[in-house]
């Protein structure tokens, strides 16, 4: 039935030059080439020409809409950070380039280095393939249908890690590399870095648990203390009061801070657990320290502000982390055991499921050894 | 009155109003037609109401239920429990709330698209009396219509039975620890 429709069609535009291809070789090679072009019906060529102009038209303009969006962000982003960090931006090709953009403006990257107490924020704006209407469009239905089953590539979001310099500077010298930053790992982690305590709004909790493993291995905490759109999500309610609420204070700039930012904020977590659930137990411990904020697409400018005051917070949690505001929270030792108790028992999962698999694997080698001796 | 039997009553009385209708007349096709896209139309707006209603109200009350998979992830999964995935989902009454809302108006797509490909195709009109009647009769059943429409108090989630609804915490006191002997 669609194949009939097809040939119709074809068909159709067939018959446009059905008069051109009768005229005989002869005649047509007698004449010259503004007489053929003359005679030539080029209707379908044209429509073509306009079906290809108009994709180039919605494509530059999907483009330029995601550029726009990423320096109504990255901009007064920038501009900000220049006060908190040294280093700001790229560098190639012996030129500064304050944010890089892939994939067609879809991913946009910003990068901060050079502060104390900080190692490096590094910025992601995430935006929706603006150029692919049509893609888009497919997507969304392919997502409605099988709504269970597919990812949602459609989400535009941004996400913020902050991490930490908690490396002193004796373990530099005395460890002998030349690394800026060398790579740590769970055991040369300080222990008051190791723990998982955040604020998440309460629309996404269900979204944010299924997309970060880190959230999905603590319980939520409903408190009074922070403002109804909000919980915890932590290891130890300690933890949550201690570094969110300084010991049970009051913190009003907090509370203020996160009811202007309710309508993007999805989630601010102080962690130390990867967001992806570990395959492996070398990505379980290669897991840094880090402050992960997670957001909606900021839509305007007064957001945009919200946002970088939520990062130049995050940034003093660091300050008082180093400054050891915190020190006495972690002399808890019945804390340190449920932390330590928790990160044992993710362990134990993944080396669990890799023993699983290396049963399998080896089960299945031996049927193939099986079948090549039959 | 129970759905089910209310269900078989709709049942019923559409078999007997195609029965009496002649269904080869133009007209009469025309109007089952308008009746059908008339009682959809009026459905898929009660739904759109609901759903303005239940972003207003905003109710940031949170609800624990147990997860219950897809008839779609049953299938290709064969059912197989994922370690990854929640048992207990925590969520809010207004996620909650949308997240029904928005799957009984997909619900509707999809039965709009099996209508007009069983009426236009394979040119079956009875089936639009029955597909007529029964949206707007589980739209008024249902208990989101009871909250926002009717302003009545509905328990969440729907239609779990009691067992599969997360188990609460043993309210019954911990028994007290002897006290220590003294000297």
């Amino acid at each position: 039935m669609v194949l009939e429709i097809f040939s119709k069609y074809f068909k159709q535009i067939e018959a446009l030059n059905l008069k051109f291809y009768s005229i005989p070789y002869d005649i047509i090679k007698q004449k010259t080439i503004l007489e053929r072009i003359a005679l030539y019906d080029f209707s379908f060529e044209t429509v073509i020409l306009m079906v290809i102009a108009l994709m180039a038209l919605i494509f530059h303009f999907g483009r330029n809409q995601n550029l726009k969006i990423t320096n109504m962000i990255m901009n007064p982003f920038n501009d900000a950070m220049h006060l908190e960090f040294g280093n700001i931006g790229f560098n190639y090709r012996m030129k500064k380039i304050p944010y890089i953009t892939e994939y067609q403006n879809t991913l946009v990257t910003g990068f901060y280095t050079g502060r104390k107490n900080v190692e490096s924020v590094e910025l992601k704006v995430h935006l929706s393939s603006r150029f692919n209407p049509l893609g888009l469009i497919m997507e969304k239905l392919m997502k409605g249908v099988f709504s269970g089953l597919l990812e949602d590539n459609l989400e535009e979001f941004v996400e913020i890690t902050i991490k930490p310099n908690n490396y002193a500077a004796t373990s530099k010298s005395s460890d002998g590399s030349n690394e800026l930053f060398p790579t740590q790992d769970r055991k040369t982690l300080p222990k008051k870095y190791q723990f998982v305590s955040g604020i998440v709004s309460k629309h996404s909790m269900t979204s944010s648990r299924k997309k970060y493993y880190y959230l999905n291995t603590i319980p939520m905490i409903e408190t009074p203390r922070l403002p109804k759109e909000y919980v915890f999500m932590t290891e130890n309610n300690t933890l949550s009061n201690g570094i969110f609420y300084k010991n049970h204070q009051e913190n009003e700039k907090l509370n203020d801070l996160l009811d202007n930012c309710k309508w993007f904020l999805k989630s601010f977590t102080i962690t130390d657990l990867p967001d992806d659930q570990p395959i492996l137990d070398t990505d379980f411990d290669k897991a840094s320290s880090r402050i992960h904020i997670v957001t909606k697409l900021v839509k305007d400018q007064k957001d945009v502000d919200h946002l970088i005051q939520l990062v130049q917070y995050a940034l003093s949690i660091y300050d008082d982390f180093t400054n050891g505001e915190f020190d006495k929270i972690f002399m808890n030792p019945n804390l340190l055991k449920k932390i330590e108790s928790l990160r044992t028992h993710e362990k134990n999962k993944v080396l669990k499921i890799m023993k699983e698999v290396e049963l399998e694997m080896k089960k299945r080698n031996l049927e193939v050894k099986k079948e090549e001796k039959k | 009155m129970n759905p089910l039997v209310s269900n078989i009553g709709v049942m019923l009385l559409s078999n007997y109003v195609c029965k009496k209708l002649d269904m080869t007349d133009p007209q009469i096709i025309n109007y089952l037609r308008i009746f059908y896209v008339t009682f959809n139309v009026l459905t898929y707006l009660t739904y759109q109401y609901i759903k303005m209603k239940i972003s207003k109200k905003n109710d940031l009350k949170t609800i624990k239920y147990q997860n219950q998979k897809s008839p779609m992830q049953m299938l290709l999964k064969g059912g197989a429990s994922d370690e990854n995935e929640e048992a207990v989902i925590t969520t809010t009454v207004v996620q909650y709330d949308l997240e029904q809302v928005e799957s009984l108006i997909k619900g509707m797509y999809t039965s709009w698209l099996m209508m007009g490909g069983m009426h236009f195709y394979m040119k079956y009109t009875q089936p639009m009396v029955m597909q007529g009647i029964s949206p707007i009769k589980s739209v008024l059943e249902h208990p989101l219509f009871n909250a926002y429409v009717l302003g009545k108090e509905v328990e969440r989630p729907f239609g779990q039975t009691p067992s599969a609804a997360p188990k609460e915490e043993s309210k019954k006191p911990k028994k007290k620890l002897p006290a220590a002997k003294k000297d």
